[in-house]
């Protein structure tokens, strides 16, 4: 079959962060569909290659996400079918919240047809830089802002918390661009079951242009619910509490030591 | 390629201009576009540069839904039972 399908990132900021690979695998397309986040990205790409249209057409207000997400997938796999060599040029990492991209790989791929994914600078990425936070220094666990809410996870307030898509928190008919002070308030209560709500958190944006400048706004809690969040904007919360010893395994690690050593002597 | 998109490029991939003031504005100064858009990057104004081109105004961003849809798993689900 001759159809194919790559879902290659590129990056958070135009320019900057695309690889080598997933530039040529946009040139060398048939055609390329774009999920981007900014009008002069998708000019970027217009630039790349002729054909490129953008997946922009099926959002709307009021209508589930979840019917936008599968146009995207079939009109990238229509192409497919097609023979057509297809590309879907996401912002960013194309696997990293994003559904269309691997729910349209796993499609291609179960049709026979030739489909891969090629990784892109995240905006965690970015976060990783320009907040100097590495996740492995206290653990991190992320979540949809959203799904945090509907469900009961299981968080440690001694790592970091990432909490993506903050700007919708807590939409439940997935058709809204945005929730307000209400829905975060909702939030704000079910984070004060493990956080102080003076707990210092930080609203973070990543450059989308080489010319933007990255939002770093240090807030508390309880100042999330009237602070300006946009659909962009991604939630971090530092640890509020230290790393909790734990004793049960220290002391089996040390019996586990105590016998290796007396082993080693016998 | 667009001398303004051209320039957005290489402001993104070339470390002297993201690091210097005075490179970006020497190769803003000397790129093939008009004064509005030069005065617009140099005083990085993305909205007054988006006035200018021809761009799509409001772009979604979000990829993600908070719940999986639970339609899909079922029909795998009927199948299963049908089988055995
Ligand atoms: C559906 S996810 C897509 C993430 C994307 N695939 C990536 O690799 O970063 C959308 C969410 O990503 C985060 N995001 C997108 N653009 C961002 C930016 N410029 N700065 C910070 N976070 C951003 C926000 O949490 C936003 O709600």
């Amino acid at each position: 079959m001759s159809g194919s399908l790559a879902c290659v990132g590129i990056g958070m900021t135009l320019g900057a962060h695309i690889c080598p690979l997933s530039k040529s695998y946009i040139e060398q397309a048939d055609v390329v569909f774009s999920a981007v986040s900014h009008g002069i990205t998708e000019l970027w790409l217009q630039e790349m290659h002729p054909d490129v249209r953008s997946l922009q057409q099926y959002y709307q207000e009021g209508k589930n996400r979840q019917i936008t997400y599968r146009e995207m997938v079939d009109a990238m796999m229509t192409e497919v079918r097609a023979g057509q060599k297809v590309v879907g040029a996401f912002y960013g990492h194309p696997g990293v919240f994003a559904q269309a991209s691997h729910k349209s790989i796993a499609m291609a791929k179960a049709e026979g047809y030739q489909a891969r994914m090629i990784p892109g600078i995240s905006a965690e990425d970015c976060l990783i830089a320009d907040l100097g936070v590495d996740p492995g220094r206290f653990g991190c666990q992320q979540f949809e802002a959203s799904q945090f809410m509907f469900y009961k996870r299981e968080y440690d307030p001694s790592c970091y918390l990432i909490l993506w898509q903050i700007g919708l928190a807590g939409d439940k008919s997935l058709a809204k661009f945005s929730t307000g002070a209400a829905h975060r308030q909702v939030l704000i209560e079910l984070l004060a079951e493990k956080y102080p709500l003076e707990h210092q958190v930080i609203l973070y944006e990543a450059a989308v242009l080489p010319i933007d400048s990255v939002r770093e706004e240090w807030l508390s809690i309880s100042e999330l619910k009237d602070a300006e969040i946009h659909m962009h904007t991604t939630l971090v919360i530092p640890p509020s509490q230290e790393m909790k010893p734990n004793e049960k395994i220290l002391a089996r690690l040390a019996e586990v030591e105590k016998a290796i050593t007396q082993q080693e002597l016998a | 390629m667009s001398s303004i998109i051209k320039l957005l490029e290489r402001m993104g991939q070339d470390s002297t201009l993201t690091d210097s003031k005075e490179s970006s504005e020497k190769a803003i100064n000397k790129a093939d576009i008009n004064n509005e858009l030069k005065q617009a990057l140099i005083n990085k104004d993305v909205q007054a540069i988006v006035n200018q081109l021809d761009v799509c105004p409001d772009i979604y961003c979000l990829l993600f839904p908070a719940d999986e849809e639970e339609a899909e798993e079922k029909p795998a689900e009927d199948k299963t039972e049908i089988a055995a």
